[in-house]
């Protein structure tokens, strides 16, 4: 569980309703703004390439963003790393982007949970929506995990 | 002779539960799917303020058993998907523990991992289950690979 106590920004991925800490938000784009070098999507945040993800709402899928998805934002996803250095190593395409506030967090059970889930809790908006708390850590973790057993590509796309 | 009183289930398999594991009978909860988990309990279904797990094996079935798993620290409550309404029974001394012939096709359902005991209901042995050891990685997983041989009754 994040220890997390800030205010949290919500995204929307098709059904699946995501808060993630406010300030690992580094960068928010629109499809306009993302570039292809070899296929790659990516956005630029201070002179460097961030590749571009797509992930279902069943997060069964995660794949290098594809052109014309009908996807409305691109965020810019970051992290201090030990020296307090803050780190920009992918972008994610989503539907929507909205700020939410402080959030209570609830458990998922732990004997639901999947190694390298990024679903570390639920929580309920001010609209009595329901949706999940993750952070860019949990979210990589489940991107790197995805990624090495279903493309067998371990040249991992992420910038830094 | 005594009895006791067992709630008698339907889930994809008919099961008995001791009266004090049985909560609260469940009809129209409010439910939220859960990406990414584990394929038997793939929904959380909002109950007293709290998010209990939800064991389908019986298609989504509205119809939901709260149910007692208090030796489950992490997760003392847990909701059963029914195939029809429980009813509770009463059963005496002589019913209880029957025994099953070796490799009796009953013995090889997953249920059976999770049976304190048997009892013998309308010429049917019924395994008691404790909902505490139906939340076990083990159990899980044997159910998955047993639904896996013959999903329909899965969601």
């Amino acid at each position: 569980m994040t220890s997390y106590n800030g205010a949290y920004m919500g995204i929307q991925l098709d059904t699946l309703y995501l808060a993630l800490p406010g300030p690992q938000i580094s960068q928010i784009n629109l499809p306009s703004d993302v570039h292809r070098h070899l296929e790659m999507p990516y956005v630029m945040l201070a002179q460097r390439r961030i590749p571009v993800l797509q992930v279902d709402a069943r997060l069964s899928r995660v794949s290098a963003a594809e052109p014309n998805s009908g996807a409305n934002y691109i965020i810019s996803l970051a992290y201090a790393d030990a020296s307090g250095t803050l780190l920009t190593r992918f972008a994610l395409q989503v539907d929507t982007v909205q700020q939410l506030g402080a959030l209570q967090h609830r458990p998922i059970p732990v004997q639901m949970q999947r190694r390298n889930s990024p679903l570390l809790g639920i929580f309920t908006d001010a609209a009595k929506r329901h949706g999940f708390i993750t952070d860019v850590q949990a979210l990589e973790r489940f991107f790197n995990h995805h990624i090495e057993i279903h493309s067998h590509d371990h040249d991992y796309p992420m910038a830094g | 002779m005594t009895t006791t009183t067992l709630w008698q289930v339907e889930l994809d398999f008919p099961l008995a539960l001791l009266e004090p594991s049985v909560v609260e009978l469940v009809t129209a909860g409010e439910e939220l799917a859960v990406p990414y988990c584990h394929p038997m309990l793939q929904s959380l279904l909002l109950w007293r303020g709290h998010w209990i797990p939800i064991l389908r094996t019986v298609g989504n079935s509205p119809t939901l058993l709260i149910v007692n798993a208090m030796s489950s620290p992490d997760c003392p409550y847990l909701a059963l998907a029914m195939a029809q309404t429980p009813g509770k029974c009463s059963v005496t001394d002589a019913q209880f523990a029957p025994s099953l012939p070796e490799g009796d096709k009953l013995t090889r359902s997953p249920w059976y991992q999770c049976a304190l005991s048997a009892v013998a209901i309308d010429a049917r042995i019924i395994p008691i289950i404790d909902p505490a050891l139906c939340m076990t990685n083990d159990f899980l997983n044997t159910l998955y690979q047993h639904y896996r041989k013959s999903p329909s009754s899965v969601r």
